[in-house]
């Protein structure tokens, strides 16, 4: 029952209700956009097509920028987590990272709850075909069903979706998602409209039925108690949590592999993406590292009722026997029965060196891209650039200025940023011919943020709280909570600097390496009398230990941080400059930095351009200014 | 990619010379140069001042300071210029002292390069600026290759490759923990980078003032691409090779080390290989480099390799190497020498010297840098010509031309001793924290270890476009 409405107005279009869609159409419709979510299937929102879990290294980080900001992953994953584990625990807090187990279906249903609630926001079933423009404006979106919806901004987060190829080993269908039909006419409208699109490619796991699973005999992983909450709303997660479980590879599964890699759908050069490297298949591990004689699996239950089992560490693109005789030979699921057979999907994607810094594409006004689109995997990766790409959808139709979070601010600055100017991707001899194109999913990791000392899992709510609350994400209920959350930080902090023992200040003991001062400072009778949560104590006894270092820190990257600031007109004709290389005229012409900053970022940009550049700008200011004094 | 914003300081006078002016300029200049002056220094208006400037505990001098304030200066930033009347060691130890009170050394033309970014300089300048910055810049691409292999860059190079291994194993350790690997041991991590960072206590401890051998005789080793110049040169230097770091106005772009023989001391270089015709204008450079170089330098070594038996172009250069013989020039003493002696018979090298001698009317010394034939007899020819030439032939052998600092050591300029210095505190500070455990601090030191490394390679890059740019401007200092 199509919904018709046709020539009905929207501020905002976000079409996909994958992760980014979720958190676009969310912030856009709160932040006060009339807002339509346009997705195929209203059951499918919020899905978790691959992996059951939030978190990781990284990527737990940007889940709490995502809640920080006012978005809704943080607070989805704690309703909704069967086992809570913070990863890297026993290394410096900067990299350590909170990640979940989902149940899977209730994380989607909690989702698609949240949005029904949410004021401003309709969600249509459709599926959505053509982007109509106008003078290089988004004006309209149409669907297969006929209906048409204006709209000043569309945010499209398509997902897996685009031009959806699925194969497992040399079986091959057009689809999005398991039992899904994929979005073919979206894809040629994107190019229509002068898009340029590349292939990706990614593979699953195989999910089995729990009940024919031998997992007593396996070792078990269990979560952390007490449980550490995502959002700075949750004060903590009361819910039982389930096990995990640990099986490894042996050499007879091996050898089965190696003996049918010519059937791998990824490896037998059958599709045209290629084999990510952070997330290899089950088969590119064995070929790559040929001397280890196991792979480590985690079978992890995707329900609190543990109905079925994801195969965490077994992606594989191989064929349907392959993969069961590959669980026959895997402890604790020989006698498995497979609910899903793994596959591997391949997609279009939008080398994202297309977009500006507020996620809108350079080419067409209105136009906003988040999610895999834009060359990333992973649902945080997703949500972060989808509350981004929502926030600003709603700003420009404000007429207000785009939110850019900064490298030094947030992972998610981080990852704009990257995804903007690293559109070649780490191995410079692969993915050489196309300028800007990654080769494979982008992916998250601490080690990409120069300033990691700063962000932190646990000090996201002081860093982006405020910007949430200035574009209207934030509700009063989480502003008021935080201004106490800082005020009792304050408090304790000043008691810390102004209480002594042993000649040294408490704060001063903080900040030694090894102390004991912050195991006993929650007994301290002060600490006691004022009630502060372990939210407060964690901060600050955190704050302690960086301090010295962020100092450093900040000495480090001063040289970059001036650069960050010196902006370079989007229009800027590089061609002009006549004393740019020519391959720094190129790239510079295909990217389209916007600051001097970004522009040393580029792979193959010398400090020696940027000196060019430096003057040329110079000159132009100059210019311009003369140009102005005149006029007036 | 100058930083624009801090204090840089920099000797703008002859190093030679009694004289010496001590600039600097950036916002933090009249708080620093009144650490240092002993008169109190008015705040608000340019003044000249006679005066003392301590330049060591104990140490005074007599100095005078001009004092300039944004924007009336030169840069368009306070600059103050001190004045003082001494020898080059104690120029030294006063810049050191400014360095360590935070202002850093500043590039060639950096001066200058503030002026027109702070808008001092008019935009017909500027645009002449442009097109200077092109012309290096398509310098810099193969020239850096080509002229400069065997720089302290190269010894940097390796040391920051081997960072960014030990690097990447400890970010592999931070962000893929939950795989069942372990990337690097702290043992073993500790152990590398306290590897690294011997190697670099090493360049900098056996290292000397690059102000020390300025003024020592230049041998240069000259001859046609591959004579084999190169290895001749490091066999002369053994294994502990010196490099001296961008010597400018004597051994631009080219290969040198420090040479000690038994009676004199010497600045060896050898030069990118002449050519009668360069085949472009990169090779054109190349060479204008090398006869730079050669002018600066009383003794040549004419390198010919003696395993060919073409020797046209030897001919056809050898005008280049000795140079214009025009009259109150001093002649240059070459010394000819035949290299890759081993890959003749001992028949065909008896024969070969003797055509050689025909050819170019002197007696070649037979020498191989693979076996070490002759290089000995090569050292006491130089030893012996250089004295020589100092002293005239009577002479008594004296240790006269040694300078003050002994031992083969690398020749560093004060922004290069500053540069690796800090790579080496960043490297200790990284090696600490990797005992406490803390790895994401680590990560970030060895960063900035590595970046402070590369520095040193891009700043010449850097110092390359703006040296020319700047000598083909003129523009004050």
């Amino acid at each position: 029952m199509p919904n018709r409405i046709k020539g009905n107005r929207f501020d905002c279009i976000v079409i996909g209700g994958g992760h980014a869609g979720v958190e676009a159409a969310h912030a856009a419709a709160k932040i006060g956009a009339k807002t339509c979510l346009i997705t195929i299937d209203k059951s499918k929102i919020a899905q978790m097509s691959c992996n059951p879990a939030i978190g990781g290294l990284g990527k737990g980080q940007i889940v709490r920028e995502i809640d920080a900001l006012g978005g809704l992953m943080g607070l989805a994953i704690d309703a909704t987590g069967i086992q809570f584990r913070t990863l890297n625990r026993s290394k410096g807090e900067a990299v350590q990272s909170p990640r979940a187990q989902a149940d899977r279906g209730k994380y989607a249903k909690w989702m698609q709850q949240a949005l029904e609630q949410t004021e401003n926001l309709t969600i249509i079933e459709a599926i959505a075909t053509e982007l109509i423009t106008e003078n290089n404006k988004v004006r309209a979106v149409s669907c297969k069903d006929g209906s048409v919806y204006q709209t000043e901004t569309v945010v499209v987060t398509p997902g897996t979706f685009l031009g959806g190829m699925m194969y497992i080993g040399s079986d091959r269908w057009a689809g999005g998602r398991i039992d899904e039909p994929p979005s073919v006419e979206l894809s040629q409208s994107l190019k229509r409209i002068g898009l340029e699109l590349g292939r990706m490619a990614t593979d699953t796991t195989p999910r089995l039925d729990a009940q024919t699973c031998d997992l007593d005999k396996l070792q078990e992983q269990s979560g952390d108690e007490p449980p550490m909450p995502f959002s700075f709303m949750t004060e903590r997660i009361e819910r039982p949590q389930v096990l995990c479980w640990i099986t490894y590879t042996n050499e007879k599964i091996h050898e089965l592999l190696r003996g049918n890699l010519h059937r791998a759908a990824l490896s037998s050069g059958q599709m045209r993406g290629t084999d990510p490297r952070y997330c290899p298949s089950v088969e590119a591990k064995v070929v790559r590292f040929a001397d280890k004689k196991q792979h480590r699996i985690f079978l992890e239950p995707e329900e609190d009722s543990i109905k079925t089992i994801y195969c965490n560490g077994i992606f594989t693109s191989m064929p349907k026997d392959v993969q069961e005789q590959m669980l026959r030979l895997l402890p604790g699921t020989e006698n498995a029965r497979i609910i899903h057979y793994a596959y591997a999907i391949e997609y279009d994607y939008c080398p994202p060196i297309q977009l500006k810094s507020n996620l809108e594409t350079k080419k067409m006004s209105g136009l906003f891209l988040a999610g895999q689109i834009n060359g990333t995997s992973g649902y945080e990766e997703a949500g972060g650039q989808g509350i981004i790409a929502g926030i600003n959808a709603a700003r420009k139709m404000q007429s207000k200025e785009p939110i850019v979070l900064g490298r030094d601010q947030a992972y998610i600055g981080v990852l704009i940023d990257d995804l903007l100017t690293k559109g070649i991707a780490g191995d410079p001899e692969r993915g050489k011919e196309r300028l800007g194109t990654l080769d494979e999913p982008y992916r998250m990791f601490t080690s990409r943020a120069e300033y990691r000392l700063s962000l932190r899992a646990d000090n996201a709510d002081r860093r982006l709280t405020q910007i949430g609350k200035s574009v209207g994400l934030v509700d009063q209920k989480r502003w008021m909570r935080f201004q106490n959350k800082l005020k009792n930080i304050d408090k304790l902090k000043s008691y810390l600097a102004n209480t002594h023992s042993k000649g040294l200040s408490l704060w001063e003991q903080l900040r030694q390496p090894n102390n004991t001062t912050g195991q006993t400072l929650a007994d301290s009778p002060y600490v006691k009398k004022m009630g502060f949560g372990r939210y407060v104590l964690q901060s600050v006894i955190i704050d302690a230990k960086y301090e010295g270092y962020l100092a450093k820190q900040k000495r480090l990257s001063a040289g970059f941080r001036t650069l960050e600031n010196k902006k370079i007109p989007l229009d800027l004709d590089y061609k002009r400059i006549v004393h740019l290389r020519t391959e720094a005229k190129e790239k510079l012409s295909a990217f389209r930095p916007g600051t001097l900053a970004q522009a040393s970022r580029i792979s193959g940009i010398t400090p020696a351009d940027i000196t060019v550049i430096r003057i040329y700008l110079k000159k132009y200011s100059v210019r311009t200014n003369k140009r102005q004094e005149r006029s007036i | 990619m100058y930083e624009l914003n801090d204090t840089i300081v920099a000797v703008s006078s002859p190093t030679s010379g009694q004289r010496a002016i001590v600039r600097m300029t950036g916002p933090d200049t009249v708080d620093k140069v009144s650490q240092i002056f002993i008169s109190s220094i008015p705040r608000d208006r340019p003044c000249l001042i006679s005066g003392n400037v301590a330049v060591a505990a104990g140490l005074k001098i007599d100095a005078k300071l001009y004092l300039f304030l944004a924007p009336h200066s030169y840069t368009g930033e306070t600059l103050a210029e001190i004045h003082i009347h001494t020898n080059p060691r104690v120029t030294e130890a006063l810049v050191g002292g400014l360095l360590a009170k935070g202002l850093r050394m500043a590039g060639p033309g950096e001066f200058t390069a503030r002026s027109y970014l702070n808008g001092k300089i008019d935009l017909a300048q500027a645009e002449a600026v442009n097109e200077i910055i092109v012309s290096s810049n398509k310098f810099q691409l193969a020239a850096a290759e080509k002229l400069l292999a065997g720089r302290l860059a190269q010894t940097t190079a390796k040391v920051r490759a081997e960072i960014m291994d030990c690097l990447s194993l400890i970010e592999a350790g931070l962000d893929f923990s939950q795989e069942d690997i372990e990337f690097i041991t702290t043992c073993e991590a500790i152990e590398r980078l306290a590897e690294i960072k011997g190697r670099l206590e090493q360049l900098l401890s056996g290292s000397i003032s690059y102000e020390s051998v300025i003024d020592l005789p230049a041998v240069g080793i000259a001859g046609v691409p591959n004579a084999g110049k190169s290895s001749l040169l490091n066999k002369l230097l053994g294994r502990a090779r010196s490099i001296v770091s961008e010597q400018r106005k004597t051994t631009r772009d080219v290969l040198a080390g420090l040479l000690t023989l038994d009676h004199c001391q010497c600045v060896l270089f050898d030069c990118a290989g002449l050519m009668s015709e360069p085949n472009n204008i990169l090779d054109e450079l190349a060479q204008q480099a090398a006869i730079e170089a050669l002018q600066n330098s009383s003794v040549v070594v004419f390198c010919v390799d003696i395993s060919k038996a073409d020797w046209a172009e030897d001919i056809s250069i050898r005008e280049l190497i000795e140079g214009p013989r025009s009259a109150g020039t001093q002649a240059r003493v070459l010394i000819p020498v035949a290299s890759k002696s081993d890959l003749l018979s001992e028949d065909l090298l008896i024969k070969r010297i003797a055509e050689l001698k025909e050819l170019f009317g002197a007696e070649f010394i037979a020498t191989s840098a693979k076996t070490g034939a002759g290089v000995e007899l090569l050292r006491e020819t130089i030893d012996g010509k250089t004295i020589e030439l100092a002293l005239g032939p009577a002479a008594e052998p004296a240790a006269l031309l040694f300078s003050e600092t002994s031992g083969n050591g690398v020749a560093l300029t004060a922004r290069h001793k500053q540069a690796v210095t800090e790579a080496i505190e960043n490297i200790g500070e990284s090696i600490n924290e990797l005992k406490a455990d803390n790895d994401e601090v680590t990560a970030m030191m060895l960063r900035a270890a590595y970046q402070t490394l590369s520095n040193i390679e891009q700043q010449h890059i850097d110092e390359q476009i703006l040296e020319n740019i700047f000598k083909h401007f003129c523009i004050g200092k």
